[in-house]
């Protein structure tokens, strides 16, 4: 089993009378992936901020591992930690040039002196900023920012990763290759932490979720594991000819009423909202369900056979895309009404 | 070894701010330095040369110290702009020290406060070393030590002043704030204070343009005996006016303000959160 190399114990930030963290709790094991979600305002950023000790928590503890392998209360001694490499949110810079910048924060970091300069080329090589090598950071665009402070973050290879939101403001190309640099990190065993809005980018690269909500830790697991338990499984039927509008109504109760066993168990099956949905501009309809392959298999059959008469199935199948986001979603929606 | 190991990263950590934060500032120092070589050419070359209209000193130690009064506030407009935005700017724009976690940040801040203040030394030199060429052109006389005297306490008073003003960066929220209240204090701060320790015939010590007048005094070879204060009598009251500080009394002073606001300034800094 991995080492632990970072561990939060019922950590809460308070801003005045906001509580924008409350006594979260989680460890992260050496060369994990996890990805901190959660809507604006959860408390994601702060919680990035307690890990880099660049804000103080109210209660609570983080422990990082120090260099001889120990979990060290950062707050209490900062000192002897591993090497952390951190990206802010909106980072900004001082009027230089990205080799000035980098070699100056490597220096800073102590990394071999006769490394740093192919160290930055090869980065400015791989994120396609070779060329502004020596041009001033106010020439460039709020993309190419986001770029160089990741490269920032990892210019002394370090061996543990705090990104808040690395992929903002990227293009797709730069994208792909943040998400693939970062794999690559992992292969080496790296740890990363970082939190993001792009939950497609999230379930290509991380091991774990940490769901967070109004400074709460709501869920912290593998997706799989979170979506089998919030059995947060969608079907998509394509149909061939477009349900007039008078209809889709019935349609939809007389499926949720045919489809009931199979549908999401967690969820108040009088109420039906959400569960079945049909999509008129694309032309089909979205079915919670359980997640079992047997009711796939068994919704499939009873769609071709009670429904023939109401509609013609051209397609179905189960999205990979959409199912972190409905899963988280379905997440944020449940604790929402807990809390009310 | 441990202790030798860390004692040496962290003066590399502070080498390294000093180098980078000298690049940084560079254009800053350009600019400040052209403005300090055209003031000295209008107060000096322009007013006794080109038209005139000034008479020179009778004494090479005469112009030395009226060109030096002339300097006071182009050093205290140098000095806000370059040690205001030492710390506050840093967290109002989460640049260097925010990238940087679980580092050792005073180190960042002793590097960036030395740079800083080389670059405000550099510019008072280029003004000494203009003042020094003028009057020899003008008087062919050789420099006095006295000179190196008061460049050094200069050098001191640069260092009270930075200090107080990066106890102002330690919690103000931005640089154009900082440089607003030391601008106020040195004009009309210190002179609302003298209003109520006028009456005691205290000597104003606490004031930095009272302080100031050392650097400009010290230069004359009687400074010794020099009288550092007349008194009038107007209504019955004798009043004290303070001309200039003594040696030691100004010396102590001001490596208190260095060191008091200068340690201030760091333990806030310390607790300031992002």
């Amino acid at each position: 089993m991995s080492e632990t190399v970072i561990k939060l114990e019922n950590l809460s930030k308070k801003y005045g009378n906001f509580m924008a963290l409350d006594t979260v709790s989680f460890s992260v094991r050496k060369g994990e992936i996890i990805g901190l979600v959660g809507p604006n305002g959860a408390g994601k950023t702060t919680l990035l901020k307690l890990i880099a000790r660049l804000i103080r928590p109210n209660s609570g503890s983080v422990f990082i591992k120090n260099n001889d392998c120990k979990l060290q209360n950062i707050q209490k001694n900062s000192k002897n930690l591993i090497e952390m490499g951190f990206l802010i949110d909106i980072p900004h810079f001082y009027n230089t040039t990205p080799y000035c910048l980098l070699r100056h924060i490597a220096n800073i970091r102590n990394y071999p002196r006769n490394k740093i300069k192919l160290r930055i080329d090869h980065l400015l090589k791989t994120f396609d900023l070779y060329e502004w090598k020596y041009k001033k950071l106010k020439t460039f665009s709020k993309g190419m920012i986001q770029k160089l402070g990741f490269m920032v973050a990892i210019i002394h290879d370090p061996e543990l990763f705090i990104l808040d939101e690395p992929q903002t403001g990227l293009d797709t190309n730069a994208r792909i290759k943040i998400r693939e640099y970062l794999k690559s990190l992992q292969n080496e065993g790296k740890t990363i932490l970082l939190s993001s809005h792009l939950l497609t980018e999230l379930r290509e690269v991380c091991d774990k979720i940490a769901l967070i909500n109004q400074g709460v830790l709501i869920g912290f697991d593998t997706i799989d594991n979170l979506e089998r338990d919030f059995k947060t499984k969608e079907l998509i039927c394509e149909i061939g000819n477009p349900i007039p509008i008078e209809r889709v109504n019935d349609l939809i109760i007389k499926l949720n009423r045919q489809l009931e066993p199979f549908l999401e168990a967690k969820v108040d099956h009088s109420n039906f909202e959400g569960l079945i949905t049909y999509n008129r501009q694309k032309n089909f309809f979205t079915i919670c369900y359980d997640g079992k392959q047997t009711s796939r298999s068994e919704i499939l059959n009873i769609l071709s056979t009670e429904f023939v008469s109401d509609l013609t199935i051209s397609s179905f199948y189960e999205p990979k895309i959409s199912q972190l986001e409905s899963l988280y979603n379905q997440m944020i929606k449940e604790n929402n009404k807990k809390l009310k | 070894m441990e202790k030798l190991a860390n004692i040496c990263v962290n003066l590399k950590q502070v080498s390294h701010s000093i180098l980078f934060e000298v690049k940084l500032q560079k254009k800053k120092f350009i600019i400040f330095s052209i403005i300090t070589i055209i003031l000295f050419f209008l107060n000096s070359i322009v007013s006794y040369v080109i038209f005139s209209f000034m008479t020179l000193p009778y004494s090479q130690i005469d112009l030395y110290q009226s060109l030096i009064l002339s300097f006071m506030t182009i050093l205290f407009l140098t000095t806000g702009f370059f040690f205001s935005g030492i710390i506050c700017t840093e967290y109002k724009k989460k640049t260097g020290l925010t990238l940087l976690p679980l580092i050792e940040k005073h180190n960042l801040i002793i590097g960036k406060y030395i740079a800083n203040y080389i670059l405000v030394i550099g510019i008072t030199a280029i003004q000494y070393f203009l003042i020094a060429l003028l009057t020899f052109y003008f008087y062919a006389e050789p420099i006095p030590p006295s000179l190196f005297l008061s460049f050094g306490y200069l050098a001191l008073y640069i260092l009270a002043l930075a200090s107080v003003t990066t106890f102002l960066s330690s919690f103000m929220p931005s640089a154009s704030s900082v440089l607003i209240i030391i601008i106020a204090l040195i004009l009309f701060g210190f002179s609302i204070i003298d209003v109520f320790v006028k009456p005691t015939r205290i000597e104003p010590l606490y004031s930095l343009p009272y302080l100031y007048n050392i650097i400009s005094k010290i230069i004359y070879p009687e400074f010794s005996t020099m009288e550092r204060y007349y008194e009038y009598t107007q209504d019955n009251i004798t009043h004290r006016i303070w001309s200039f500080p003594s040696a030691e009394g100004a010396l102590i002073v001001l490596t208190l303000y260095a060191i008091v606001f200068f340690l201030l300034g760091y333990l806030l800094f310390k607790r300031r959160q992002l």
